[in-house]
Parts: structure tokens; C-alpha cells; sequence
């Protein structure tokens, strides 16, 4: 029910910095992030969010989930993990009624282009981006 | 034959967080467990969240397990009995499923319905929307559920609060009834349900 009003939407977020930051910092910018792309994308519409969901593996069993379940609720993370890292890779499936996925990686650019100054972060995404079994 | 667990509610309400806890919970106590996860979306995050995790997830992509994938779900749990034999089979259907006919697809398959306890996350946080625009999917899960998790209460007011027991009394009277509070799911009376459906009382 309801799987073509909510359109899940899959792509990868590679966000790189100069020196290496732990989890923690991580998930902050990971947050700032996701809050911009929600905010943007449920913008100019009468949208619903099915869930926002990112997951960064790292190594041993090192992660960061993020969640965004309702526009004007903040994102929540979650992490394990102490290990260090100069550049994350996110897994993205943002399932959110009328946003496909062009309007989706819009969204996502302008947020990680209005927040690369301040965590001094580059960011490229990859869109369509299948699991492979 | 295992055991099911269902783990059902819309997307986002909560169910990896449960599944997660009552795996970790159950496996302190050496059950042997096995987990099929249907998940919408081209990859699946919580299957692999749960990887990363160390836990070996049988997963159903493609459809839903409700309906497109209905008979991926019995050759899943054909495959799992023959080779694993697991005591509790736990089910993490995708957040749009509708439990009535993911439940229907396990009675076919020879689950007697006592052998099978529903657990329904209610998302407090979106209750509005589930009563505005969901109603469907939402009764519909209620009427299914033996067991109402009533989950994200901090984002609910005292009259969201109210109605949704109305709701759920008028629906689904049977159902019991837990109110969660700070992620914690695994409070005295889900060991409990589990316990039972297990035989270990």
C-alpha cells in the first residue's frame, strides 16, 4: 500500500575533508546536512516524509545512521564506533511523497554547496545507485 | 516449524531499533534466531546496517512481501526451515506493507495464527498523518496487531495521546497495549509475549 505515493529515491553521498574527524563530528555534519536537504525539498510542496534515511559503514563494525521522519523534526544520528576518517561514503534512501528523484538530488546539491564553506567539505553525489546481490 | 515474529508499522516508526533490541536480547539466551528483511528502495539500508552489525539477514527485494512478493516470502521461509531450522523467525516487512496480507501469506504457508505474534509500531510523531491521509494502512494494521507499541511519545500531545487509544480500543480492543519511552522496547512485557511464544514461561 501506498508504494506509489512514496517513491524511494537511492543515491551515495561522498563527503571528503582534509583531515580526519571522528564519528561524532561526522554525524553533526551529517545532520546539517540532511536538515537543509529535508527543509529544501519539502520547500515548495505539500509533501509527506516516508522516512530520510543515510548509513555510513566504516571499519570493524563502525557506523552512522541518520533519520528524518517528519518535516520540522530535526535529524536524528546514531553512531559506534572510535575510529577516525578523512572522507565518508553514505548510502541515501529518501522515500518522500511527490519528490522524485531529480528534485531530490537538487535538494541534496544545494545543501551539501550551502554547508561546504563551513565544515570545509567536499561533497560529490552519485545518483541511481543499485545493491547488488 | 519456528515461530514468527512480525515487526510491523510505517516507515520510519521504529521497527529496526525493536528488531535490533530483541535480537540482542535473544541472543544472550543462545535462541536461535533468523531475520527476513523487505525493504522499498533500490538498496537496502537496514539490510545492510544489520550486516555491519554481524547478523545474517535473509533479504526479499524487488516487490513487497504483502503482495508482489508473497511467495518470495514462503520460498524464503521454505528454504530457512530446511536449512537453518531456526526457533524464532522475526519479519521486518517494509514500512508500506499491509500486515493483513503479509500475515495471510504466513497462514498459507501452515504458521498457525497463535504461533505468530504481531508487534504494530505506532509512531506518535506522525499520528496526524496517519489519521488524515493513512487511514486505511492504519486501521488496517491495528486490526491486525496483538501487540501495540506505542512508540515516539515525546512528539505527541496529551490529545493525539488520547485519541490514538480511543482508536486503538475501537479497532482492536484484544490488542495489548505498551507505551514506549526512550527507545526502549524491550520492557518486562515484550520479554514476556516473546517467552510465551517461545513456550518458556
Amino acid at each position: 500500500m501506498y508504494q506509489e505515493e512514496f517513491v524511494p529515491v537511492s543515491f551515495k553521498l561522498k563527503i571528503k575533508r582534509k583531515y580526519t574527524v571522528n564519528l561524532k563530528y561526522w554525524a553533526e555534519i551529517m545532520k546539517n546536512i540532511f536538515d537543509l536537504y529535508a527543509e529544501e525539498i519539502c520547500k515548495n510542496n505539500d509533501c509527506h516524509i516516508g522516512h530520510i534515511k543515510a548509513l555510513f559503514t566504516g571499519k570493524e563494525k563502525d557506523y552512522i545512521k541518520l533519520s528524518i521522519i517528519k518535516k520540522g523534526l530535526p535529524a536524528e544520528t546514531d553512531f559506534e564506533g572510535i575510529n577516525k576518517y578523512p572522507a565518508i561514503e553514505l548510502i541515501v534512501n529518501s522515500i518522500v511523497s511527490s519528490v522524485d528523484q531529480k528534485m531530490s538530488l537538487a535538494a541534496m546539491k544545494s545543501a551539501c554547496k550551502s554547508l561546504e564553506k563551513k565544515f570545509q567539505i567536499k561533497t560529490q553525489i552519485i545518483a541511481g545507485t543499485k545493491q547488488h546481490h | 516449524m519456528g515461530k514468527i515474529v512480525l515487526a510491523t508499522g510505517f516507515l520510519g516508526s521504529g521497527k529496526t531499533t525493536f528488531i535490533k533490541q530483541l535480537i540482542d536480547d535473544l541472543s544472550s539466551k543462545d535462541t536461535k534466531i533468523a531475520l527476513i528483511v523487505n525493504e522499498i528502495g533500490e538498496i537496502g539500508i537496514d539490510n545492510l546496517f544489520m550486516k555491519q552489525l554481524g547478523y545474517n539477514i535473509w533479504e526479499l527485494f524487488g516487490g513487497c512481501i504483502c503482495c508482489t512478493l508473497s511467495s518470495g516470502l514462503e520460498s524464503t521461509l521454505i528454504q530457512l526451515e530446511s536449512e537453518y531450522d531456526p526457533e524464532l523467525i522475526i519479519i521486518e516487512p517494509s514500512g508500506a506493507a499491509d500486515p493483513y496480507n503479509t500475515i495471510n501469506a504466513l497462514l498459507n504457508h501452515g504458521y498457525p495464527r497463535e504461533d505468530i505474534i504481531n508487534f504494530f509500531i505506532l509512531d506518535m510523531a506522525r499520528f496526524d498523518m496517519f489519521v488524515e491521509i493513512m487511514s486505511p494502512l492504519f486501521i488496517g494494521s491495528l486490526k491486525q496487531a496483538d501487540v501495540v507499541l506505542i512508540n515516539k511519545i515525546k512528539y505527541a500531545d496529551e490529545k493525539s495521546l488520547k485519541e490514538a487509544d480511543e482508536i486503538i480500543s475501537k479497532e482492536n480492543e484484544d490488542s495489548t497495549v505498551i507505551n514506549i519511552y526512550k527507545n526502549d522496547y524491550l520492557v518486562t512485557e515484550v520479554q514476556y509475549l516473546i517467552n510465551h511464544v517461545l513456550g518458556r514461561e
